[in-house]
Order: structure tokens, then sequence, then C-alpha cells
């Protein structure tokens, strides 16, 4: 498991003068790339999905 | 991370061999399997590769044609007998978890000389924590060995020393880059950009797909519904007028009613008044002028009644004259003188002279007399026929005009009746008066047939525009829609670029990062265990990790670098992108100093153990490599050593893992 860079980019993204839900957005995709690695994903619908989520938490 | 051991069962020259790779309360973190060219060496390389991802990544050429089965345990099989061919790799991690990578592929043999059957490969992972006393299976083994090495960046971890040596050379020199992105696993985030930016280009074709024209409507929207309500107050308006007028229309119809005549009567009558009046006039005329004809007519008939009886007497007269024969007279003038012009008359006496041509001229002469009067008496008897039969026409004549005149007075005297009857019914009314009650009357039910139209008008403009409006709220409604699901790709679009640009943002931060760690950790580990101190002086790694040795006086070195040299930069180099990894996987090296020989491979062999910073090595090793020398040059670090036993039988051939001091 890649741990250094990674960790640095989760870090980096936890850390940085980023909106709140962009932090928490980038934080999942990491987590999903990794965790998706190697097997055969729609990433779309779950992009679209969890891009939904926070745009609509954004204008609620 | 560390390999903890290796065992093969059938795999190749291993016909049953475990070999103890780390133990527990030994921490030198380098195992050196010692073997001739020949013997298996390659073999452990490929058995970890297959066990962990189904393929042998170093089968030489010589083992290529041969079945992954050991030939001993295939010559022992009989004909359709089959035989398991097995890698168990054992991991243990620093938390106490120990997982055991197990792959099997059974393989059978046929009958007489067809080829081989081999079953599918099958992995399994058996894991168990330090707390736990059971293992469990793995229910995703590829996931595990992801953990454990992707298969990407294997070859970075478990490598021919030979590699070594090429490493900034040619075509592999231009994929560092890459190989820096897959063992850094920079391109887990690569695909998030990638990913987020597909999203991005799918929202942007979302929302120009999207064209809300809810403003547009909303204000013709807007538009029919003050018209609307402009028409219902002009409808209630009219409405209020109409019963205005349909109050007055009754008053008026009340005084209508009570009218002693109407206005229309009033005018009938007053046009047969005229037209009598007209026609008296015309028989006051008429009987005037027959009156007139009457007496021309008498005056004209006076002379001849009053000679009525003389011209009686002369036409009986000159009847009985003509009866007689009088008249005419028998003879003929042209007669008498064509008589004188012969000179004898027909009776032959001679009147060319004397008497008788006297007499005959005589009577030539009274002749012309005769006949004139004669004429005259003639005529005029005829003329008197003419004014007897006129005068007896007279009576017939007076007879037609006195009826004339007789008939036109009746008709006078019933015209005078019927006017003065007309006369008597319109006496005394005010016909003005009447005319204008009516007239009021009429233009209010003219007013209230116009209000009534009015109405029906603004009833149909009413419902053609409530039917308008109620479409376009519907279409507002749908553009409405629209708005909100513009708005929300609108917001989606925004969110993705905002990860898109913090992500390229972090992206690039990170990556020189890393190239700067790679530089610094290249250098540091280049600089630190070169035995030419004083030659090289600094290692650059650019943008485009192009990597430079700069000698004493600052001058590009990388092309003098000795074959041993250059493998020590590239062994700094993948040391440095393990780093950059994080993965604590352990490295194994085939021939790690197979080209080198004498000072530098003692200066290899040294620098090798000298920056593991407690990572696993496991080093293949042929005798002539791991000579005393360097074998003393390592000790230090050396926590396991074996030898790899070569032996054939009549069957085969098979390999054996020794300890290393079962030689001495």
């Amino acid at each position: 498991m890649s741990e250094d860079v990674n960790a640095r980019i989760i870090k980096r993204i936890h850390d940085g003068p980023y909106k709140k839900n962009v932090k928490e957005f980038l934080l999942w995709a990491i987590r999903e790339e990794l965790h998706k690695q190697g097997t055969k994903w729609i990433y779309k619908d779950e992009y679209n999905l969890k891009i939904n989520h926070w745009c609509d938490k954004e204008t609620k | 991370m560390r390999f903890k051991s290796i065992r093969m069962k059938n795999y190749r020259q291993y016909k049953e061999v475990e070999i103890p790779l780390y133990s527990r309360g030994n921490d030198l973190p380098v195992t050196v399997i010692e073997g001739a060219m020949g013997t298996g060496k390659t073999n452990l390389l490929n058995a970890i590769t297959w066990c962990l991802y189904g393929k042998e990544e170093h089968l030489s050429i010589r083992d290529r044609g041969l079945p992954i089965i050991n030939n001993i345990v295939l010559s022992e099989m009989k004909g359709l007998q089959s035989d398991t061919v097995e890698v168990k790799l054992t991991v243990e991690y620093e938390d106490g978890k120990t997982e055991i990578f197990q792959r099997r592929q059974d393989v059978t043999k046929p009958k007489g000389d067809n080829p081989l059957i081999f079953g599918r490969s099958e992995l399994k992972v058996f894991i168990k924590d330090k707390k736990d006393r059971d293992w469990h299976v793995s229910e995703d083994p590829e996931f595990r060995v992801d953990r454990v090495l992707p298969h990407d960046i294997q070859e970075y971890f478990l490598f021919d020393g030979e590699r070594l040596d090429k490493y900034f050379a040619g075509e592999h020199r231009r994929g560092l880059k890459k190989e820096v992105f897959e063992v850094s696993q920079l391109d887990f985030f690569e695909k998030v950009i990638d990913h987020l930016e597909k999203m991005n280009t799918n929202y942007q074709k979302e929302l120009e797909n999207i064209n809300p024209k809810a403003d547009e409507i909303k204000q013709k929207l807007d538009r029919r519904k003050v018209e609307l309500q402009r028409e219902k107050e002009e409808r209630e308006k009219i409405e209020l007028k109409l019963n205005e007028a349909k109050a007055l229309e009754e008053q008026l119809l009340d005084e209508v009613k009570k009218l002693p005549i109407s206005g229309e009567k009033i005018e009938e009558l007053k046009g047969q008044k005229d037209k009598f009046e007209r026609r008296l006039k015309s028989l006051e005329d008429e009987i005037a002028k027959l009156n007139q004809e009457k007496l021309i007519y008498l005056v004209d008939y006076s002379k001849l009644i009053t000679t009525y009886q003389c011209m009686k007497n002369t036409k009986e007269m000159i009847s009985t004259k003509v009866e007689k024969g009088e008249i005419p007279p028998e003879f003929k003038k042209g007669f008498i003188e064509k008589i004188l012009e012969k000179g004898i008359c027909i009776c032959g006496t001679d009147v060319t002279e004397g008497q008788h041509r006297q007499a005959v001229q005589r009577l030539l002469e009274q002749c012309d007399e005769l006949d004139e009067i004669s004429q005259e008496l003639i005529r005029e008897d005829h003329n008197l026929l003419m004014l007897l039969e006129k005068v007896r026409r007279f009576k017939v004549g007076l007879e037609r005009i006195s009826r004339d005149i007789v008939n036109r007075e009746r008709d006078y005297e019933l015209t005078s009746t019927r006017l003065k009857e007309i006369e008597t019914q319109i006496f005394g009314i005010d016909d003005e008066k009447v005319k204008n009650a009516e007239r009021r009357y009429k233009a209010t039910k003219r007013e209230i047939e116009s209000f009534a139209d009015a109405i029906g008008m603004k009833k149909q403009s009413i419902k053609d525009l409530t039917n308008l409006i109620s479409d376009l709220e519907k279409a507002y409604y749908n553009e409405v829609k629209k708005i909100e699901k513009h708005d929300s790709v609108k917001c989606k679009l925004e969110f993705s670029r905002d990860c898109v640009n913090v992500s390229k943002d972090i992206m690039v931060e990170v990556m020189e990062e890393i190239r700067k760690a790679i530089e610094e950790r290249t250098k540091d580990q280049f600089l630190k265990t070169i035995w030419k101190k004083e030659t090289y002086k600094d290692v650059r790694i650019d943008d485009d990790y192009n990597i430079s040795v700069l000698d004493q006086n600052g001058m590009e070195a990388i092309g003098t670098l000795s074959a041993g040299e250059r493998q020590f930069l590239a062994l700094s180099f993948v040391n440095a992108l393990h780093m950059v990894s994080g993965f604590k996987t352990p490295i194994v090296i085939d021939t790690p100093l197979g080209r080198i020989s004498g000072v530098p491979k003692l200066n290899l062999a040294r620098g090798l153990t000298s920056f593991l910073e407690g990572k696993q090595l496991v080093l293949l090793v042929t005798d002539q490599e791991y000579n005393p020398e360097v074998r003393a040059a390592m000790g230090k670090s050396v926590g396991q050593e074996y030898r790899i036993k070569f032996i054939e039988t009549e069957n085969g051939s098979k390999a054996e893992v020794a300890s290393y001091e079962e030689k001495t």
C-alpha cells in the first residue's frame, strides 16, 4: 500500500485552504480510487452521486 | 513488512522446499541465497511473481520450454495422474499480522505423448491477525496482493541486477518519469483528476444542452396575465353598462308601449297621406285636363253639329246627281280635243271650221268647268261622308271623356276620404316625440346588442388568454425545472472544476516534492556510499527525471561512471523510489554483483546494506559474486544465508536449499 505519496496528498488536501466540500470529496475520491484499483467500476455514477451530494449540501 | 518464508512444492527445480527468509529475533535485514548458474536462483524470483501475480516475470529462455511442474515429479506421474504445483509466500507485517499467499495449479499427465493438461492457477490468501488464533481466507486475494506490491511496480522490487546497469540508458531513461509516477502511486491521484475532468466535460455538455428560457416565458406570462386582468375588468365594465342599458331599455319599452301609435305607423300614414295628396293633386290635374279636353271636343264638334243638316242635304244632293249621272259629265275633254285636232266628229261632221267647230270649241270650254265642279263635288262628297261619320262618333267620344271625368272625380272623392281618415289618425300626435322615444329605445337595444357582442368577444378573449396562460405556465414550469437542473449541473460543474483545480495544484506541488525528495535521496545515498567521494559532488534530477552526476568541477560525469558506479547510482535511485512509494515491500535482487569485480564489487556490497534502513533485502547470488570478501563486507547486515544444492537424478533434477554453513 502506498502510504507516503498518497498520505502526503491527503495531508495537503486536509490542511490546504480549500472548501470543506472539495476537501471531503477529494478524500473520498482517493479512497475510492485506491479501493477500486484494478477493478472495473463505473466511476461516473459514483462520482456524480457524490458530487450531487455535495452540491445538494451546498445549496441547502 | 517482511517476506517470512517461501515454500515451493513441485515448482520447477523445487520439489519440496521451504526457505525461511526472516526470523523474529534476528533483525539483520539481508538474506543471501547462493547458487551456481542454472541451479534455480532466478526461479526463486519467478516463484514469488508466480505466487503473487500468476506470472513468471523473469523466466529464462531455457525454462520457457519446460513445464512449471518439477520434472522428477512429472516423470513419476502415471497416465491421467494429477499433481499440484504450489508456492506459498508468507508475509509478516510490523503489527504482527501474517498473510500467506498461496497459489496452486493442478497438472495432469495425459496418456501417451499428448501435452500436459494444466488446471487453472488459483490464488488464496490466508490471514491471521496477531490476536487471532485461526486463519481466515481473504475474499479478495488480488486486493491483498495489491496491498503488498501492485503488479505494475513489482519490477522495482523484484528484479535482475543487470537491470540496474541499464537503468539510465536509452529507452529506459525516457520512461523514468512514468516509472516514478507508477512507483510513487501518483497514478491514483491522476485517475482522480482524469475522472474529474471527464465529469467536468460531461457536465459542460449537459449544461450546453440545457438552455432555459424561463425569463422569456415569464415575461410573456406576466404580460398575458396583465392582459387577462385588463380583459376581465373591461368585461365587468361592459357588463355594468349592459345592465344599465337593460334597465333603460325596460324603461324605454314602457314609454314606447304607452305611445298611441308607433313611429313606424306614423311614418306609414304620413307616407300614405303624401301619396294621397299627390294622388288628389294628380286627379285634380287630370280632371281639369279632361274638362279642357271635353271643352275642346265640344268646340270642335260644335261646327260640325251646327252644319250637320246642311252637310247631310248637300250629301244627298250630290248623291242624287251622281245617281242621275249628272256628275261626273259623260264626255271627256281629251276626246273633244282629239275631235278638234282631227277636225271630224264621230258622227262624221266636219268640224275643222265653222259653227260646228265653234260649237265643239264651246263644248270644250264648258267641259273644263264642268269637270272641275264635278271633281270638286265628288271630293266633297267623300269629305261630307267623313264629317258625317265623325259627327256620328261624337257621342261616343263625349261619353268617353265624360266617363273619364266621372271616374276621376269618384277616385278624387275616395282619396279625399282616405286622406281625411289618415289626417284624423295622426291629428294631434307629436311624431317627433314618438320617434325620439322609439329612437332611444332602438339605440338602447343596439347598445345592448353591442355590449352583448363585446362581452362575448371579451369572454372568448379571456378563454383564449386563460388557455394561453395555462400553456405558458406549463412551459414556465418546465423551464423552471430546467433552471433547477441547469443550476444543479452548473453547481456540479463548478464543484468539479474546483476539485480539478485543487487536485492539479496539489499534483504539481506533490510532483515537485517527489522529484526533490528523489533527487535528494539519490544524491544522499550515492554520495554517502560512493567510494570516489572526491570525484562526484552532486546528483541532480530535472523535471523530466533526467539524472546528472556532477564532478568536482561541476561538469556532467554520468557518461564516465563505471558499471559498478552506474549500478550503484541506479540502486540509489531505486531506493529513493522505494522511499517515495511508501511500500515497505522487501527487495529481491537476482545477481546484484554479477557485472562487477574487484574493489567496486566490495564497495557495492557494503553500499547495498548501508541504505536499507530496515528494509528486507533478498539477494540471489552466484558463488562467484558472493566470495569471502563480499561476504565479509556484507557480514554485518546478513541475517540468513542459504545455498542451493542442485541434485540430478535418473528421473530429472531438483534443487534443495541448505544452510550456508553446511558448505564449510
